[in-house]
């Protein structure tokens, strides 16, 4: 109704204000509450900007996970590599920026362990992950948030493989954020302190978006 | 008896008016007007994201377009309403507004108010007291407005704030509870409009703090009688129902409130009150 463009660079500010805020109050140490996993929601929805139908198809054998930026070891991941590293499972709930949530289980490697291996520089400000969504979807992570100890790249829902709607092969659960800062199909993760926009941050979403 | 201490607001000035809605009030009120409205407005809109009911809100009465224009709204504006909120809150606990204006409420002043109020009989000579179903109302409104922040933030900072989540009874049920608010808000807000409508001198309160538009030397001095509380004295009778301002002062009769003499106009406003008149009666 109103969208003058004054009001919408306020609005844009205020936002700006918000992240500033919210990663001030954030902290890394609060946990998101866990749920027994009688508890999980079935079946979990599928949400995108696209249907099911169009939701990445990814080889896993062909697949790597590539790994740039401020990192001391840029070599690139099979998904057998990856599964070698430690898992851990966690039932969350997952709250998506339109209101709904649902809780789920999800089993992979805590980021930060990841992080570590790779020699990543975390006094950097970001993880910035592109995926393989149509259009180009990707999305940064501050490097608090990087570091949760439930941020989680995740290779298994309920106990499964990754499920194509749920994000095959790779998706990065993050219980601290809302849904759409939970990037499923990862291609690759960089280290970086430039702010590099992510898919629907530019359109107006509060890139922080945490919780 | 009664001993009067004047304030130094009333001593610096030659005409002293007396003051319905003091100006701090009178600001909190309107902010808090254009914020909640900008906070339901973008409200529905979000809501229209993931609808709770089988209904959405017509586009043409939300606010922010889409989704992330209307999250842009609702998170800006939140900043006024909390901000403006907490001062509201502070100020009325510090200067004894709330103790003074909205207690005490009891069960039987309500029903008689209720009943009065149906009829017509109502009496609005006084818009410095609030009446039992107006001090019912205000507290009641002033409750919704503490919960709808509450559950408002808890879904913003589930993960931070997973006591108070849990308070409410889980995320979802706390999706529940904002959206009730909002009803008996927007109920609130319906109702509210339409009495200050039906006795306009209660709005003009809330515009200018006073009930007419007079700021000359012939303004009316405050009436002692005012705050004698336990007479049951009423002041204000004699430009009561008219706009002019009396010009002989100090002629009151102390009568009592009778019903027939009680229909006025004045006197329904959110959050309003006297609190800063320059007048105590001890």
């Amino acid at each position: 109704m109103v969208d003058s463009s004054s009001a919408e660079e306020l609005l844009k500010k205020v936002s700006k204000f918000n992240d500033a805020v919210q990663a001030w109050i954030f902290n890394p140490d609060a946990l998101a509450p866990t749920f027994p996993e009688s508890m999980i929601t079935k079946p979990f929805p599928f949400n995108a900007y696209y249907d099911l139908d169009d939701a990445p198809e990814i080889a896993g054998a062909d697949w790597k996970l590539e790994v740039r930026g401020l990192v001391d070891n840029k070599k690139s991941w099979t998904l057998d590599e990856l599964y070698k590293l430690p898992q851990v499972k966690q039932v969350t709930r997952h709250i998506c920026v339109e209101g709904w949530s649902a809780i789920g289980s999800w089993t992979g490697t805590p980021l930060r362990d990841f992080l570590k291996i790779i020699g990543a520089d975390t006094r950097a400000k970001y993880v910035w992950f592109q995926c393989a969504d149509k259009d180009g979807y990707n999305s940064p992570l501050d490097m608090r948030t990087a570091l949760h100890p439930q941020t989680q790249m995740t290779f298994k829902f309920a106990d499964q493989i990754l499920p194509r709607a749920y994000g095959f092969p790779m998706k990065i659960r993050v219980p601290t954020k809302l849904g759409f800062k939970n990037p499923k199909y990862v291609l690759s993760m960089e280290v970086t302190n430039d702010y590099k926009g992510g898919y629907w941050e530019d359109q107006g979403y509060n890139s922080f978006s945490g919780s | 008896m009664t001993s009067l201490a004047v304030s130094d607001h009333q001593a610096e000035t030659a005409t002293p008016a007396k003051v319905i809605q003091p100006v701090w009030v009178r600001i909190v009120h309107w902010v808090n007007a254009f914020a909640m409205i900008l906070m339901i407005m973008s409200g529905w809109q979000i809501y229209n994201a993931s609808p709770l009911f089988s209904f959405t809100f017509s586009h043409s009465i939300t606010l922010g377009g889409w989704l992330g224009g209307a999250l842009l709204w609702h998170f800006a504006a939140m900043w006024l309403l909390m901000v403006n909120g907490l001062v509201y809150l502070a100020l009325g606990f510090a200067t004894g507004r709330f103790r003074k204006k909205l207690l005490p409420i009891t069960p039987g002043g309500v029903i008689a108010d209720t009943k009065a109020a149906l009829t017509f009989k109502l009496s609005h000579d006084d818009l410095s007291k609030y009446n039992s179903v107006q001090k019912l109302l205000y507290t009641g409104i002033i409750t919704v407005g503490v919960v709808i922040v509450l559950s408002g933030l808890s879904m913003w900072k589930p993960v931070q704030l997973h006591w108070l989540v849990s308070l409410f009874g889980g995320y979802d049920i706390a999706r529940y509870v904002h959206f009730t608010c909002m009803a008996l808000i927007v109920a609130f807000l319906v109702i509210h409009v339409a009495l200050a409508l039906l006795v306009p001198k209660s709005l003009r309160a809330m515009l200018i703090g006073r009930e007419g538009g007079y700021y000359g030397s012939s303004q009316k001095t405050p009436d002692p009688r005012c705050r004698q509380e336990a007479a049951g004295a009423r002041c204000g009778e004699d430009d009561a129902g008219a706009d002019a301002p009396p010009l002989h002062h100090g002629r009151h009769q102390p009568r009592r409130a009778d019903a027939a003499h009680r229909l006025r106009r004045g006197r329904f406003v959110v959050g309003g009150g006297i609190a800063e008149e320059g007048l105590e009666v001890q």
